[in-house]
């Protein structure tokens, strides 16, 4: 086993905790891959409405789309429609998880949502392997333990992979990219130089935001290393470059490059001006706080410190490339958490440093020590995992799919604009039904945080019709809406008649006004 | 050569940086606990406060010849609220009123005051410990975790009690380096001070010193080391004294009952409750960087004080697991134990960073981590101070005060058992059962019929004041009681007084 890594200024091989005993590793090893893996498959069939769950369902209703697309004898108008309902879903990256999972729903017989968690958890330990061989090349395989059980065990990501996102998929490729890109300067062979390109390729291709992390790593490290004039001469370095731009161009600009302006158009130029208020900061630590523990953050910063200059770069690009994805996104980077997911395996990666040198130390005491404290560490472990059980088993949804099966079965069958959860995405999902999504009172706050401005008194129905179009129906679930939005609830009860109505539900007819 | 010149003018080692260092760190500590400085005593656990501000204010009315005699009546009447512990910063705050008159915020200025001198002597022992550089980081973990900021500056015994704690823990790590006879008093000095202050200090100050005297003295020299056996005697003297009086005339037998709960042992609510607070108080990452830092204490040096605080600490938890799972400030402790347990980590992670980064780079890098870290914190304790403004309060207890006219017999749900009124209102009253109060009991196994102890609790009274109306509305008995047999005497939406003279 080895067990000096990067030490050109030590010449004595570092003691590790870890790396004394070969079943003690493996133990650990195992157990640390028992414990995300099995949390990840906790309650696996509940539906996927804890989290992020418009988002969710979305790729779900992809997938179903691409499912029903491939599925030899379905019925025509059911893929017609699944087709239907899985368009009227924007997708700015290419569906790569959701074409996994609709293939895998036709090996398993059946649109089963759960196959999703499979997958992500599949894409997250792998991840997690890539973590392991890199930090424990950087470090040692101490530190690579501490950054693999940071990585697997960290609540916010057990939660978060268990989503059905193209992030689990991305940090996987961008990990596997970390680690080639690792080998690459330490041998500078083709073989590393046309995987690193390859591999980072399908990261951006992935989910565009992985350039934000693998770019300044690439550079710096290499200007770092080599200096500007070796890199700039060098081939392998342009031809790995090219191979991570010309794998996601391909989509981005030339199948699809109407996502990029729409991203960049709706998410990041309206909110550039949000960088100048403090406010915006306060709120980003807050949520890392929240999910990261800040003074873990600021130990992981500081612990790149106790690298080798070129792997103290590498960290540095890293963070480098989180705070740049943080302030291009500003009012994603903590209203949608599941944009910090990188953040995790930047951290355990960062933290591997100084792991490496405590355990090191820790190694050296006597065995009752060692024992005891890999006893309290893996109770700690196991608590992580646990308080992050909670919030996995404290809700059952299995209830929710059969309510807007009913609710689709009251709408009748006519365009439809409405305030439900989710931006409609449970009616589109379980309910077969797409609707208009009407802005929720927070969706006009966040415009307002544009530079937009709205005119919404119940005098002037402009906006309103804006929004309602050539609908039929306006059907509400989320009640408390119709009093954050006063002129909403003004015009509705005064110019339109009750259609339908239930205990959590109104329909309103748009076409017969009073 | 121009690097190497910088490097040496710059960080060769001088002491004056480190005390302009902590003088700076001292002062922003101070400064930041006396943000909102006259805002009223209501942010952190009102009714602990208000009861050493009601004690205090009946010790100062003794001296006030000149206030209305009912006022002055009054203010002795509903200062005797009992003894918890001996009244060390009521006596204090009370004494400082004759001469600036009576401000509340002077107390906190006090507990401001002790938590800061607490700073100095955890710099100095973490120093001893470790390294300068060491004790910085600890201090500024000390000063500026958030729930430190805002529990330091309350009107409680706490802060004081920390403060002496670190002290003595200082004055014990100096013995155990030189043995000397002035460290020996100077602990005994402390520790029985922070004892009497407040006595759940002996299970960290005696935890410490046991550690000592096992881990790092032996146990057989020390039965035979008299300075031991002084430390040990200035330790229990003063509090000896303190609690047999208490005990004989009956004013501290009652604070023991509703304490001890050996079952919630069992109970693994008990044990995440425990950390959940422990998390609070100091932050996840801090407590748990402690925690490696024990490990890598040095075996007979650094480790038995760390270990014998961590274990007075549980030791603490165990004894008092209903109180220690419901009230936040029995963790005060576990803020400075935590920030003196990463000085072993703090050392050798530092030692490895100047090894590794001989430039000034790397070392303002970190600086500013650390300054970036301390405005956060800062940032958070302020925002939650600012974030409401209690001053009204002052105004509706007065209101309530004058419509029940200072001298009534009243029994009363209101917030913090009628502490505001009596502090504000000037009207004392009896507390009926909150629903907290109920769930205590059933804990203890009592049985309590509701109907029976409240006919019992209002006969010969004049008034029920309702003003916590989400325990009224839990209680449907009494509420049914009191509208069907009773009048109302005063109605808004923010209170409730029935009239008991009239059925």
């Amino acid at each position: 086993m080895k067990t000096v890594q990067n030490y050109p200024d030590n010449d004595q091989v570092p003691h590790t905790l870890f790396g004394q005993s070969r079943i003690l590793l493996y133990a650990c090893l195992i157990i640390l891959f028992a414990l995300g893996i099995g949390f990840r498959l906790l309650n696996l069939t509940n539906p996927p409405l804890d989290i992020h769950t418009w988002r969710q369902l979305a790729s779900a209703s992809f997938a179903r789309g691409m499912y029903y697309e491939m599925l030899p004898h379905a019925d025509p108008q059911i893929r017609q429609q699944a087709i239907q309902l899985a368009a009227a879903n924007v997708h700015d990256e290419p569906t790569i998880t959701e074409a996994l999972v609709a293939v895998s729903y036709l090996v398993a017989g059946g649109e089963y949502l759960w196959i999703f968690r499979l997958w992500t958890t599949l894409f997250w330990v792998i991840g997690g392997m890539a973590l392991f061989a890199l930090v424990r090349r950087m470090t040692s395989v101490d530190g690579a333990i501490v950054a693999l059980g940071y990585y697997l065990l960290l609540p916010f990501g057990n939660t978060t992979t268990r989503c059905f996102l193209p992030e689990p998929l991305m940090v996987m490729w961008v990990l596997l990219a970390l680690f080639a890109f690792y080998r690459w300067v330490e041998t500078q062979t083709w073989k590393w130089t046309i995987l690193t390109g390859l591999l980072a390729g399908l990261a951006v291709l992935t989910k565009v935001f992985a350039v934000f992390p693998l770019a300044p790593v690439i550079i710096l490290v290499n200007l770092t290393t080599f200096g500007l004039r070796r890199t700039v001469t060098n081939l392998k370095f342009w031809i790995t470059v090219a191979l991570a731009g010309v794998v996601p161009a391909t989509y981005y600009i030339f199948l699809a490059p109407e996502s990029a302006g729409g991203y960049l158009g709706f998410w990041v130029l309206p909110f550039l001006g949000r960088l100048k208020d403090i406010a915006f900061y306060i709120s980003w630590l807050h949520h890392l706080n929240g999910s990261f523990n800040l003074a873990i953050v600021l130990m992981a910063v500081a612990s790149t410190f106790l690298l080798e200059k070129r792997w103290r770069v590498m960290c540095l690009g890293l963070w480098i490339g989180y705070g740049l994805l943080g302030v291009s996104v500003p009012e994603l980077i903590y209203s949608h958490m599941y944009y910090n997911l990188p953040l995790v395996a930047i951290i355990a990666i960062s933290l591997g440093s100084i792991s490496a040198l405590v355990l090191g130390r820790l190694s050296e005491q006597g065995r009752l020590w060692r024992v005891l404290f890999i006893g309290i560490a893996l109770v700690g472990a196991g608590y992580s995992v646990f308080m992050s059980r909670k919030e996995v088993v404290a809700v059952d949804y299995r209830l929710e799919p059969q309510k807007w099966q009913e609710l689709a079965a009251r709408l009748p069958h006519a365009p439809t604009v409405g305030i439900t959860e989710e931006y409609g995405m449970l009616l589109n999902y379980y309910g077969w039904r797409s609707i208009r999504a009407y802005p929720y009172s927070f969706d006009q706050d966040m415009g307002r945080m544009a530079g937009h401005e709205f005119d919404v008194n119940a005098d002037n129905l402009d906006y309103f019709n804006g929004h309602v179009g050539n609908s039929s129906y306006f059907v509400i679930t989320m009640l408390s809406e119709l009093d954050s939005q006063p002129y909403l609830k003004k015009i509705l009860y005064d110019h339109y008649t009750i259609y339908d109505q239930g205990d959590w539900y109104i329909i309103f007819d748009l076409t017969n006004p009073k | 050569m121009k690097k190497a010149l910088i490097n040496t003018i710059i960080f060769r080692e001088r002491p004056w940086m480190w005390k302009v260092a902590l003088v700076l760190i001292l002062l922003a500590g101070f400064a930041i606990r006396i943000y909102d400085l006259t805002d009223l005593p209501l942010d952190f656990n009102p009714t602990r406060q208000l009861f050493s501000a009601l004690k205090a204010r009946g010790m100062y009315y003794r001296y006030v010849t000149d206030a209305p005699v009912w006022q002055r009546e009054a203010a002795i009447r509903l200062g005797d609220v009992g003894n918890i512990e001996p009244p060390v910063l009521e006596t204090i705050v009370a004494q400082t009123y004759r001469l600036t008159g009576e401000h509340l915020w002077i107390a906190r200025v006090y507990s401001s005051l002790f938590w800061i001198l607490g700073g100095l002597a955890l710099f100095l022992l973490i120093r001893e410990l470790a390294s300068n550089g060491a004790a910085i980081i600890g201090t500024l973990v000390y000063l500026f975790v958030p729930f430190g900021i805002i529990a330091s500056r309350v009107f409680m015994p706490d802060p004081l009690m920390v403060a002496l704690i670190i002290f003595s823990l200082w004055t014990l790590f100096r013995w155990q380096n030189t043995s000397k006879w002035k460290w020996v008093i100077l602990f005994g000095l402390f520790g029985g001070l922070a004892i009497l202050v407040k006595n759940v200090a002996v299970f960290m100050v005696v935890g410490a010193f046991v550690g000592v005297i096992l881990g790092a003295r032996g146990l057989k020299r020390s039965i035979r080391d008299p300075q031991v056996w002084v430390m040990g005697f200035l330790l229990v003297l003063p509090t000896a004294i303190y609690t047999v009086f208490g005990t004989v005339s009956g004013s501290l037998v009652d604070q023991l009952a509703l304490r001890f709960f050996p079952k919630m042992w069992l109970d693994p609510a008990f044990y995440f409750r425990w950390q959940n607070l422990m998390s609070s108080a100091t932050g996840f990452g801090v407590w748990m960087a402690g925690i490696v830092g024990v490990f890598l204490a040095e075996k007979r040096r650094e480790r038995p004080l760390l270990l014998g605080l961590w274990i007075g600490y549980i030791a603490f938890g165990f004894t008092f697991p209903y109180h220690f799972t419901t009230h936040d400030y029995y963790h005060l402790p576990v803020i400075p134990i935590a920030a003196l347990s990463l000085a072993p980590l703090l050392k050798v992670v530092i030692t490895r960073f100047f090894e590794r980064n001989p430039g000034w780079f790397p070392r303002l890098v970190l600086v500013m981590l650390v300054i970036f870290g301390v405005a956060v914190q800062s940032w958070y304790a302020r925002a939650r101070l600012a974030v409401t403004d209690y001053r009204n309060e002052a105004f509706f207890w007065a209101e309530i005060g004058d419509k029940l006219g200072h001298d009534a017999s009243v029994i009363g749900l209101t917030s913090d058992y009628g502490y505001r009124l009596a502090y504000w209102g000037w009207q004392g009253s009896s507390s009926w059962y909150s629903g907290g109060d109920i769930a205590l009991r059933y804990l203890a196994g009592e049985n309590i019929d509701l109907a029976q102890k409240f006919t019992e609790d209002v006969a010969g009274k004049q008034y029920f004041l309702v003003t916590v109306f989400s325990d009224f509305n839990d209680q449907p008995v009494i509420k049914d009681l009191l509208y069907s047999h009773y009048p109302i005497y005063a109605e808004t939406d923010e209170y409730l007084i029935f009239d008991l003279q009239n059925p």
